[in-house]
C-alpha cells in the first residue's frame, strides 16, 4: 500500500488509457512512460469494419479495443492489479467513495459526455474514456486526473455517477482499476516488450480477415477509392472522410494514428535493450506517422471541397501507408522476435 | 514529425488547452510536445458537429411544425438515438420509438417525462416546451 498523504502527479498524456495507466503506475512507485505502457500493452491497431456503425459511420479505429491496454500492461510486467465493473451502480458508487477515501488514486472508466470539464467539442457518446480520480474537494466533488488534460480538474458526484454508469456500447459498468504492486518492486521490462511487440506484430499481419492490420489499411484504401461513387450525396462523402480523420487525429493518438506514440515506445525500448532493431522500426514508422498525417490533411481538403491534389491520391496515399506497415512489422519479426 | 513541425493552430475547440502529441527532437528522440490544435483536425471536427448541427435545425422545424416531438430533439442534443435512450433507461427501443411521435409524448404521464428528463439531463419543464429549443445549437439550452 501506497501511504495516504503523497499527493497525486498530473501528467497530461496524448491517450487517455495508457496515460491513466502510467500515471497510476508512477504514483504506486513504478516510474514508466505512456509510450512504454502503450507498447507493453499492444495498443498499436488498425481496423476498418464498415458494416459496424457508430452515429452512422463506419467503425475505423487505430488501436486495440479500449480496456485492455491497462490489464495487458500489468500482466506482462506482472504487477498485481484490481480491476472491478459493478452491477449495481450503488455499491460501484460506495466501492470508489471508499478507496478515495483511503487516500488510493483509482482509475476510473467513464462516458466523456457527460464530463464537465471537458472542453464541449470533445464531449461525445463514447464510453470507454478512462480518468483517475484521487481525491475529493471540500465541495464535494472528486478530483480528477484526466490524461488529456493539461490541468488537475473537479467533478460534480452528479456527472460522475452519470458518466461512470452510461449505458450503450462498451458501457464502464462503474469499472474501476489500479495496480498494486508490492513496495519496491522491480519489473523486468524486457520480456514485457516482446511480449507487446508480439501481438502487434502479429495482429497486424496474421488476422486472416481483410478487416485488421495491414489488411485492413488496404482494405479501407479500397473502400474509399469506391466511396464518390457509392456515396452519392457530397455531405455524405465529406462525413465519412472526416471520421477517419477524426478517429485518426482528434481522439487522444499523439497525431499520426498512434504510429508515434508506439514509435517512442520501440525508440525507448531500444535504448533500453540494445537492440538496434527497435530503433530503426521507431524511425520507419515515424515515416508512416508523416504519411498518416499527409493522408488526414489530404482527406480533410476533399471532404471539405478544396483540394489542390486529386482523389485518388487518398487511396493511393494508405497502399503507400499498408506497404510501409507491413515492411515494418516483418522487419521486426523477422529480427527481433 | 519534428518538435518544430508540431501544429499550434489555437483550435476553438480546445478552449484555450493545450494537447499531447508526439514529435521528433533535434537529436533524433521522439518526445512529448504539446500543441495547441491542427487545422486539419480541426476541420474533420466541425465538418461533424456542423452535421449535428444541421440536424437540430431539422428536428427544431419538425418540432415546430408538430411533426416531431421535442424528445427528439432533446435526444439527438444528447447525441443519442431512440436505441441509446433506451439502453439508458433500461427500456425497450421500441417503447422509446412509439414515445418520439408526437402524438403520444403530448400524453405522456408526468413519471415517464421525468424519467426522461432525468436521463437527459433536462428541465422537466423544457421537455414539453418546443420553445425551450434554441435556434442554434452552440446557444446553451438549459
Amino acid at each position: 500500500m501506497q501511504s495516504a498523504a503523497r499527493s497525486f502527479e498530473h501528467t497530461q498524456t496524448a491517450h487517455c488509457e495508457s496515460g491513466a495507466t502510467s500515471n497510476l503506475l508512477r504514483h504506486a512507485g513504478l516510474p514508466v512512460t505512456e509510450a512504454m505502457v502503450f507498447g507493453i500493452g499492444s495498443g498499436l491497431f488498425f481496423v476498418h469494419c464498415p458494416w459496424v456503425k457508430l452515429m452512422d459511420l463506419p467503425l475505423t479505429s487505430y488501436r486495440s479495443f479500449p480496456g485492455t491496454i491497462f490489464k495487458k500492461t500489468c500482466k506482462r510486467l506482472g504487477v498485481p492489479y484490481r480491476y472491478q465493473s459493478f452491477r449495481d451502480p450503488l455499491k460501484g458508487r460506495r466501492a470508489l467513495d471508499e478507496l478515495v477515501a483511503g487516500g488510493r488514486a483509482v482509475g476510473v472508466r467513464t462516458n466523456i459526455f457527460w464530463l464537465p470539464y471537458t472542453p464541449e467539442r470533445f464531449r461525445f457518446q463514447f464510453n470507454g474514456h478512462n480518468i483517475v480520480v484521487h481525491g475529493r474537494t471540500p465541495e464535494n466533488d472528486y478530483v480528477v486526473s484526466d490524461p488529456i488534460m493539461d490541468r488537475t480538474s473537479t467533478c460534480p458526484e452528479r456527472s460522475m455517477n452519470r458518466a461512470r454508469f452510461a449505458a450503450g456500447t462498451l458501457a464502464p459498468h462503474g469499472l474501476i482499476f489500479f495496480p498494486d504492486p508490492a513496495a519496491g518492486m522491480k519489473p523486468e521490462f524486457e520480456p514485457a516488450i516482446r511480449a507487446g511487440v508480439r501481438e502487434t506484430v502479429g495482429r497486424m499481419l496474421n488476422i486472416p480477415f481483410p478487416f485488421f492490420g495491414v489488411r485492413g489499411i488496404r482494405y479501407m484504401s479500397r473502400r474509399i477509392a469506391r466511396w464518390p461513387k457509392k456515396l452519392t450525396d457530397p455531405a455524405q462523402l465529406s462525413l465519412n472522410l472526416a471520421n477517419v480523420v477524426r478517429m485518426q487525429e482528434e481522439i487522444g493518438t499523439g497525431g499520426g494514428g498512434f504510429r508515434y506514440l508506439y514509435a517512442a515506445f520501440l525508440q525507448e525500448s531500444a535504448d533500453l535493450t540494445g537492440a538496434p532493431v527497435l530503433a530503426e522500426a521507431a524511425r520507419r514508422l515515424t515515416d508512416s506517422g508523416n504519411l498518416w498525417r499527409d493522408f488526414a490533411t489530404i482527406a480533410v481538403q476533399q471532404a471539405r471541397g478544396r483540394a489542390d491534389t486529386p482523389y485518388e491520391r487518398i487511396p493511393a496515399l494508405l497502399l503507400e501507408i499498408a506497404t510501409l506497415e507491413e515492411e515494418i512489422f516483418t522487419d521486426l519479426r523477422r529480427r527481433y522476435l | 514529425m519534428k518538435v518544430e513541425e508540431v501544429p499550434q493552430d489555437r483550435a476553438r475547440s480546445y478552449e484555450g488547452g493545450s494537447k499531447v502529441c508526439y514529435a521528433v527532437d533535434a537529436s533524433g528522440k521522439i518526445v512529448k510536445t504539446p500543441t495547441s490544435g491542427w487545422t486539419v483536425e480541426e476541420s474533420a471536427m466541425s465538418i461533424a458537429w456542423d452535421a449535428i448541427g444541421s440536424t437540430l435545425d431539422r428536428i427544431r422545424a419538425d418540432v415546430l411544425a408538430g411533426t416531431a416531438s421535442p424528445l427528439a430533439w432533446f435526444m439527438t442534443m444528447r447525441q443519442m438515438d431512440a436505441r441509446l435512450l433506451a439502453q439508458n433507461l433500461g427500456i425497450s427501443t421500441l417503447r422509446v420509438w412509439w414515445h418520439l411521435r408526437p402524438g403520444v409524448f403530448a400524453r405522456l404521464s408526468q413519471t415517464w417525462l421525468s424519467r426522461y428528463a432525468d436521463c437527459l439531463d433536462i428541465p422537466v419543464a423544457s421537455l414539453k416546451d418546443p420553445a425551450a429549443i434554441p435556434e442554434s445549437r452552440h446557444a446553451e439550452c438549459c
